[in-house]
């Protein structure tokens, strides 16, 4: 079974980040997980990786609450790069916030691709591969 | 005043007419009376004129015979005067008696004898030189004569007596009526004017009564006009106190409603934060079962079994206070077509309603303006509520009507479930309050305070009816 190159959590929590990342490689569907604690930070590392600095990412996890640049914030910027607008991205929300006002605001993002809540588990993780990136492992 | 016109009236007619017809009375016997005045005068001019006629006959006699014996001219003048006057004083007297029949006929008589007797005494006057034995016997047949005038003159004067007596009667009589008629006057006034005090008197009294109980109500008007002037000064006291109360009321709303809010944010930064640690713990006891199974033996398993059920339950409960604090504080009021929630609820619950053959019906429901994503939570809270509460074997059945008031949408949601007993009809809906235990239905107990936050958000009441095991109606008012 093939792997995604690589797997992007925005998070600034780091017990969370750790936990998701060992599920993440545990269900076997990356072993290249960079993580990134705030929007800023996951800004800078996208724009180096348009430089082939590293393979570009296919899934991101984007948590809504960080410190500085918040979720809302990196997804403004984030649709400014061409990346995002390739499609190629799947990005989804994963965030503490059981808010559906959230969760709609979210949608309205074209690159949002689904909203969940922490922690991650397996049936959010498998619905994402089978919605989404079936082609980047079978 | 009908009264008193009625009174006056009739008394004023009594009282006029009576006067009128007395006056009348009066003036036609006054005319009576002067009538008989006349009459009398009359009388009196007839028998003045007798004596007259008499006394003139005298002198005519007595002239007449002075001239045969002296046949002094002057005599015979003195006598001619006599005549003139006795002439004029017949017809006077011919007059005056003219309505008497008998003294008319006497006048006659008289005339007609002293004619003959003036016409022999004329001749004698004419013959001054006649014998006086004729004279003589002239003499005698003139005596005879005027003894018979005298006579006839004096039957006239009795008759002409008679009748002043007469006339004096009747005059006296009329004097007497009209006296009368003044005394009746009199009474009559009296009477009337004694009738009329006598009817006007109580009417009178009553007035005055009137006046004084006017006088004594005005004095109390005005008693009661300054006493509600000191309880108006008192009320405006008041007014201005109450007014002062309801500020610092609205002072202390305002501040309530932010306190309120502070609390709603509070309970939302608070359950919110707590979810991070609390899922770090439940995230590496699941690590920690994983990497280490070797450690998790014996009793070890036990502990961590009451552990995750510890972890789980407040997880449940860190995100019901979280969803809790979080009503209404986000979106806006919107139009929401109630039988669209409906069916978006019927689609969630699609899974359970197929397996255990829910029966949902309900009327035609309205198009409300509220906070759309707190109703469809409302009707999903007692829906889900309804089927948990029914025993397992039971096919839930849900009836949800509707009706309306002036201000008011009344829903009345009704379930065939296990029921409430009527102790805990306003328990229900206290904050993490549960009626069972959690090995029969699970739960953490904020279903119906939910509902209730959110009815009270949309100006509305909330409250349950039930029949312990037969069924439960949960009924909620929203504001128009």
């Amino acid at each position: 079974m093939k792997k995604l190159k690589n797997v992007l959590l925005i998070d600034d929590s780091e017990s969370d980040n750790f936990y998701h990342a060992r599920k993440i490689k545990k269900m076997g569907i990356s072993d290249n997980i960079h993580i990134c604690y705030s929007g800023h930070e996951a800004l800078e590392y996208l724009k180096s990786e348009l430089d082939g600095k590293h393979p570009q990412p296919t899934l991101i996890f984007l948590d809504i609450n960080m410190p500085g640049m918040n979720g809302w914030e990196f997804l403004e910027e984030y649709e400014k790069l061409t990346v995002s607008q390739q499609g190629e991205v799947v990005l989804t929300m994963l965030s503490n916030s059981i808010d559906e006002r959230d969760k709609s605001r979210a949608m309205e993002f074209k690159s949002v691709h689904g909203f969940y809540n922490k922690p991650l588990n397996e049936d959010y993780l498998k619905t994402i591969i089978d919605t989404y990136l079936k082609k980047y492992l079978t | 005043m009908k009264r008193i016109r009625k009174v006056g009236l009739t008394n004023f007619i009594l009282l006029v007419s009576s006067l009128i017809l007395v006056i009348i009375l009066i003036g036609f016997s006054f005319m009576q009376n002067a009538d008989s005045a006349d009459e009398i005068a009359e009388s009196w001019k007839v028998k003045n004129n007798i004596d007259q006629i008499s006394s003139t006959i005298s002198k005519m006699e007595s002239f007449g015979l002075t001239y045969r014996y002296t046949n002094n001219i002057k005599y015979k003048e003195e006598f001619r005067l006599a005549e003139k006057e006795y002439d004029t004083l017949l017809k006077s007297l011919r007059y005056l008696v003219r309505e008497t029949e008998q003294q008319v006929k006497r006048v006659n008589t008289i005339e007609a004898k002293m004619d003959a007797n003036l016409k022999l005494l004329d001749s004698i006057l004419l013959n001054p030189t006649s014998n006086l034995s004729s004279i003589e016997n002239d003499n005698h047949r003139d005596v005879h004569f005027n003894d018979d005038v005298a006579l006839i003159l004096k039957d006239m004067l009795i008759t002409a007596d008679v009748i002043l007596d007469k006339r004096i009667r009747k005059f006296t009589a009329w004097k007497l009526i009209i006296l009368a008629g003044l005394g009746i006057a009199t009474i009559i006034v009296f009477l009337s004017l004694f009738n009329l005090i006598k009817k006007i008197r109580p009417l009178i009294e009553e007035l005055l009564q009137t006046q004084s109980d006017l006088e004594r109500s005005n004095k109390n008007l005005q008693h009661t006009l300054k006493d509600l002037k000191i309880s108006n000064a008192e009320k405006q006291k008041e007014i201005k106190a109450k007014e002062k109360a309801i500020e610092e009321a609205d002072k202390l709303n305002e501040s309530l409603i932010v306190k309120n809010q502070q609390l709603d944010h509070f309970a939302y930064v608070a359950s919110h934060d707590l979810q991070e640690p609390l899922r770090t713990v439940s995230n590496y006891l699941e690590i920690f079962q994983e990497d280490f199974p070797e450690r998790v033996e014996g009793e070890a398993v036990m502990y961590f079994n009451f552990i995750n059920k510890a972890v789980e339950r407040m997880r449940n409960l860190i995100s019901g206070l979280l969803s809790f604090s979080r009503i209404g504080t986000i979106g806006q009021m919107e139009e929401v077509n109630l039988n669209e929630t409906l069916e978006k609820i019927k689609d969630d619950f699609a899974v359970v309603i197929e397996e255990r053959g829910i029966v949902i019906e309900h009327d035609h429901l309205p198009t409300i303006t509220g906070y759309r994503i707190e109703i469809k939570q409302l009707f999903q809270n007692l829906i889900s509520n309804a089927i948990k509460f029914t025993k397992p074997e039971v096919k839930p059945n849900i009836k949800i009507s509707f009706d309306e008031t002036a201000n008011y949408f009344n829903f009345h949601i009704k379930d065939n479930g296990i029921g409430i007993p009527e102790k805990d009809f306003t328990k229900v809906f206290d904050m993490f309050s549960r009626l069972n235990s959690n090995k029969d239905y699970e739960g953490q107990g904020i279903g119906l305070a939910f509902c209730q936050k959110i009815v009270e958000l949309h100006l509305g009441n909330i409250w349950v009816s039930s029949t312990f095991g037969v069924g439960t109606t949960v009924h909620f008012t929203l504001k128009k």
